[in-house]
């Protein structure tokens, strides 16, 4: 692999690919955890949650 | 008024000092009069000595260019403060603490460290060295092995020509071997022809006394023959005796 | 008439600020943005990566035959640690364990910087890496061993009567792992932070308080240090401990009871 003008002669990909799977993984599930929280009374019209405005836009809309 | 004192480290020290200074008098007052030696006195810095090494450790070449960057720094810390861009407050204690043990770490470990990193420069640079040192010795070495070869192209025109003069010779002295054979194989035939000739006559001649003394003696079994003989050697005695 | 000392929260150092944000209704919703933490981790990983990348050509950061000696004292101290926990089997997961220690402890030591943010003593994040290793080294686990993987939960000879029980006791302490490994991180940093700065605080009350207390600043000062020094053994001790188990778990996936 080369990388920055710089050759790297050691397997980085291959060895590393179940880590690689495992934070796809983690990364998925903790991003769907935070959706659905972040959506979920009483918590979801709370001015501090980000998405609080979203929310309730879609709440008006509904 | 109190982070005044403490923003500036020698307003703390000055705070101090007297304390410590009364302190070690009237602990040391009695000793010291036994005790007072020159080397004592000796190893006490004159205060002169240490501002003037205070001065020395700031950046700078002339005491201008130092009185002005303490005149400038000081100058920044009293605006960042007078306009609340820096806040005393805890965490000026983590700031100065941490200076400290980054400080306390710094000085205690460079020396080792230094000392380390020199020995490891040292043996590696030793190692470059003495295999730089080995390589040469060994292109010395092999020059030297192939400078005793350095008239190689006379002796091997020498050694060729004289390989192609063996050559020759060996050539001659095959051609005269093999006539020598030639004549001593003509000699052997020629010679078992002579002994097959000879032992061929002797047979004959054999053959022939044989015969001979055959034929005398079957002639002198023959009576008439036996008188003749008698008869002449008769003769011959009566010849004698006349 | 109690007397009310107003002390600065402890755990306001670790509270998570937004830098910049790109937040909108695109894609659903997206929120993308740099918080102190982000900053904080992409600055640590361009700092480990300029180092090792300008490591051989001497005079561009100035770095010198010593720092460069160092830097290669602790890639060996890795590399022995790897081929001691794992094995050779285990060299190919070098890299990552190097990077890992690195990162680790080079958060650890920037958090210990006054006005700085501490990276690894929030859960999110560490709780975040030591799942996806234990995550990913079952995966490992189960790609080298496939189905066999699972007498890891049983420990050589057993009575069969007692295998439900201990099954389910190994799998708790395996799944737990993930958790502890975070969680011993995480706790250990928080821990001195807050220890450090209550002290700041305390010792800043003490000082500022009375007359007396500015005479005696030097005491709390001298125990901030020392505190101090200690905490800078615990990022380095952490950032070990972190690493030899990442690697002992690689271990136990690669080897099944290697005991």
């Amino acid at each position: 692999m080369s990388l920055f003008g710089r050759k790297f002669p050691t397997p980085i990909v291959r060895p590393l690919a179940p880590f690689i799977a495992a934070a796809s993984i983690v990364w998925l599930t903790v991003n769907k955890i935070e959706n659905s929280a972040q959506s979920l009374p009483p918590y979801d019209s709370d001015p501090r949650n980000p998405k609080a405005l979203l929310n309730k836009q879609l709440k008006e809309h509904h | 008024m109190a982070f005044r004192l403490l923003r500036n480290p020698r307003g703390l020290s000055a705070t101090l000092r007297p304390l410590q200074i009364s302190q070690r008098n009237v602990a040391f007052s009695g000793i010291r009069r036994y005790t007072a030696s020159p080397k004592d006195d000796k190893q006490k810095v004159e205060p002169k000595q240490k501002a003037l090494s205070i001065i020395d450790s700031l950046p700078g070449n002339s005491l201008i260019t130092k009185t002005g960057y303490i005149t400038v720094g000081t100058g920044l810390v009293t605006l960042a403060i007078s306009k609340e861009l820096y806040v005393f407050n805890e965490e000026t204690l983590l700031v100065i603490t941490f200076a400290s043990i980054v400080t306390v770490l710094y000085r205690a470990l460079k020396k080792p460290v230094n000392e380390w990193a020199e020995e490891q420069i040292g043996r590696v640079n030793n190692i470059l060295r003495k295999a730089r040192e080995d390589h040469k010795n060994a292109v010395q070495e092999r020059i030297e092995t192939v400078g005793q070869l350095g008239d190689i192209v006379d002796i091997t025109k020498a050694l060729f020509a004289m390989s192609k003069e063996i050559a020759s010779l060996e050539a001659e002295a095959f051609e005269l071997k093999q006539r020598a054979a030639a004549s001593a194989e003509v000699k052997a035939v020629l010679d078992s022809w002579v002994r097959y000739e000879a032992s061929l006559r002797e047979r004959e001649q054999k053959a022939l006394s044989s015969y001979v003394i055959e034929r005398v003696k079957s002639q002198l079994k023959d009576p008439r023959v036996q008188e003749d003989i008698l008869n002449q050697s008769l003769d011959d005695l009566a010849r004698i005796n006349h | 008439m109690t007397k009310i000392i107003h002390i600065y929260n402890p755990l306001e150092q670790f509270e998570i600020v937004k830098f910049i944000a790109l937040e909108g209704p695109l894609f659903g919703y997206i929120q993308i943005g740099l918080t102190n933490i982000g900053f904080y981790l992409l600055l640590a990983s361009l700092f480990i990566i300029l180092l090792h990348l300008l490591y051989n050509k001497e005079g561009v950061l100035g770095l010198s035959n010593t720092l460069m000696l160092c830097m290669e004292s602790l890639f060996g101290f890795v590399l022995q640690l790897v081929k001691n926990q794992v094995g050779p089997s285990g060299q190919p997961y070098f890299p990552a364990i190097y990077s890992l220690f690195l990162f680790i402890l080079l958060l650890n030591l920037v958090g210990l910087i006054p006005y700085s943010f501490c990276a690894t003593a929030h859960f999110a994040f560490t709780l975040g890496l030591s799942s996806t290793i234990v995550l990913g080294v079952t995966i490992l686990g189960l790609k080298l061993h496939g189905f066999h993987f699972f007498s890891l939960f049983v420990p050589a000879g057993t009575p069969l009567a007692l295998v439900p029980l201990l099954t389910l006791i190994e799998a708790v302490s395996y799944v737990a792992r993930s958790v502890s490994l975070g969680i011993r991180l995480a706790a250990n940093m928080l821990a001195g932070h807050i220890l450090l700065h209550l002290f700041s605080t305390f010792s800043w009350k003490f000082i500022t308080g009375s007359f007396l207390g500015l005479l005696l600043a030097p005491l709390p000062l001298l125990f901030i240090t020392l505190l101090y020094g200690l905490e800078i053994g615990v990022a380095f001790i952490q950032a070990f401990v972190f690493v030899l188990l990442t690697c002992s778990y690689i271990q136990d996936a690669i080897k099944l009871h290697s005991d």
